[in-house]
């Protein structure tokens, strides 16, 4: 089969224009009452605020990223909040409005990038035939993903008889409620649909567009390109799994880290009172200091993860005695030279009681009742004493902590799908 | 192929157990000092320990790795 193309095609000369300005058309809906709204918002940094998130939001429509469009909408979503706009009906419109960004996106690719879309939009018998595939890989997409749903909850359900109750509240948030199931229905689709668009979609309009020698090309590519992608771990099934670990991980860390950020944020709110700025710079710093933490242990948790499902590969021998000869006694040299350290200050400090002090450090002498007569030594006995007292206070008021930050966490995951979808 | 056991060979990882070994020991003993309130040697008895530990357990690596890549070169030798 060969499609001519149309006058209209010869006169756009790139169609990558064409297929943005669709984009932009699909999306500029939700992003006209985003701003519309935000609009209303009496304060003027704001509204420059709201501007510089649009051409955030432009730009994530050129480069076709889905990160920098979900930003703008929960960020203008968190401004909204904090300007008494109703929590359900903003939160809905972000979710509802991200979701339909990733589904405009694959419908905007699969017309003008996958296959042999391009020329076969334009006339009609390519539409019918592209309409036919969308509705049969979609119908296929959500029965499987709805149906490996179901067996997930009932083994989600039998986890959580058998769980500690920390865990009990995390899976309840998310399985129990209707968002959760919707959410667990959402992972699935896009499980599936990773699985259809990347081997079976381009199969199916590769066949039907072309000759099988084409197709059977495909597959070879398409093997080797996976190989190549689980090798160097850019795999969207290694993906999956290391976000799907990582957003445990965080949950947990937050609550680790909670106390940190409890004091962080009553730092910010006095230097904030001290410098007399306004409300929201409070929320801005505390969202700043969150990304950045968040990155931080992102980038240190990922590599971590994805090392688990990355295959390694045997290195050269010289290489490997190469890099491991040196750390392999790191360890050794470090605590050597704190001990050096260690025994020349009491060296200094005391000269007269170093030798006991080694005979009875390696059980040598067993005199046990010591008055030390040196002042340095007895402050550090003291020190020392003081501080095994208080270390076990600190870590009870740390442990009441972070039982307040899961009692929260889950809390307000809870509260929030509840009060938005009942 | 075997690989060829010199006395040279076995001595480096009897050394590092029984380095690892004494740094139990001395962690023990570090405890016991602890509950004298005998800070000080406690304190240079746990510094002894990571160091006796540390040092023991890098000879038992780079023993096993020495041995790796001696077998890594006689098996080398004998397919050429």
């Amino acid at each position: 089969m060969k499609f001519k193309p149309t006058t209209l095609l010869t006169k756009i000369k790139k169609p990558a224009y064409l297929e943005k300005m669709l984009l932009a058309l699909l999306n500029i809906i939700p992003e006209y009452y985003f701003i519309q709204w935000s609009m209303g918002i009496n304060d003027q940094y704001i509204k420059l605020g709201i501007v510089a998130l649009a051409i955030v939001w432009l730009y994530g429509i050129l480069s076709k990223n889905i990160y920098y469009i979900g930003f703008t909408y929960v960020t203008t979503s968190i401004i909204l909040v904090a300007y008494n706009h109703d929590i359900g009906a903003i939160f809905t419109m972000c979710l509802v409005s991200s979701i339909w960004f990733m589904f405009s996106i694959t419908i905007v690719s699969y017309i003008f990038e996958k296959g042999h879309g391009f020329n076969r939009v334009f006339s009609i018998k390519g539409v019918l035939i592209t309409m036919l595939l969308l509705a049969l890989i979609y119908g296929a997409y959500l029965y499987t993903a709805y149906y490996i749903a179901n067996l997930a909850y009932n083994a989600y359900m039998y986890i959580i008889s058998i769980t500690p109750r920390i865990f009990q509240g995390f899976y309840e948030a998310f399985i129990t409620t209707r968002i959760g199931s919707i959410i667990l229905l959402l992972y699935f689709v896009f499980i599936v649909y990773y699985v259809l668009n990347d081997y079976i979609t381009l199969l199916i309009s590769d066949t039907v567009a072309l000759n099988k020698k084409f197709a059977i090309n495909r597959i070879i590519s398409t093997l080797r390109n996976e190989a190549k992608n689980i090798y160097i771990g850019k795999d969207s099934f290694q993906k999956l799994f290391v976000r799907s670990f990582f957003f445990i991980i965080m949950f947990y860390l937050y609550g680790m880290t909670y106390p940190l950020y409890r004091n962080f944020y009553n730092f910010i709110h006095q230097l904030i009172t001290y410098l007399s700025l306004p409300e929201y710079s409070v929320i801005l710093a505390w969202l700043g200091l969150l990304n950045i933490v968040s990155y931080i242990v992102y980038k240190i948790i990922y590599s971590r993860i994805i090392s688990v499902v990355k295959p390694s590969i045997s290195r050269e021998r010289n290489e490997l005695i190469k890099t491991l000869q040196p750390s392999v006694w790191r360890p050794f040299y470090v605590f050597l030279s704190v001990l050096v350290f260690y025994v020349t200050i009491i060296a200094v400090t005391s000269p007269s009681e170093l030798s006991s002090i080694i005979m009875r450090s390696l059980g040598l002498s067993k005199n046990i009742n010591v008055i030390y007569q040196n002042k340095f030594l007895r402050l550090l006995t003291n020190m020392f004493i003081d501080y095994s007292y208080y270390l076990t206070q600190w870590v009870q008021t740390y442990i009441l902590y972070i039982d307040e930050a899961y009692r929260i966490l889950t809390g307000l995951v809870k509260d929030m799908i509840e009060f938005i979808w009942g | 192929m075997g690989i060829n056991l010199s006395s040279r060979d076995i001595l480096a990882p009897v050394i590092g157990l029984i380095l690892v070994g004494f740094s139990i020991y001395v962690f023990l003993w570090s405890l016991q000092l602890m509950i004298y309130r005998d800070v000080p040697s406690s304190l240079l008895g746990a510094l002894i320990g990571f160091v006796s530990l540390s040092a023991g357990e890098s000879l038992i690596r780079t023993w096993s790795l020495g041995r790796y890549v001696a077998k890594e070169e006689e098996s080398a030798r004998g397919s050429a």
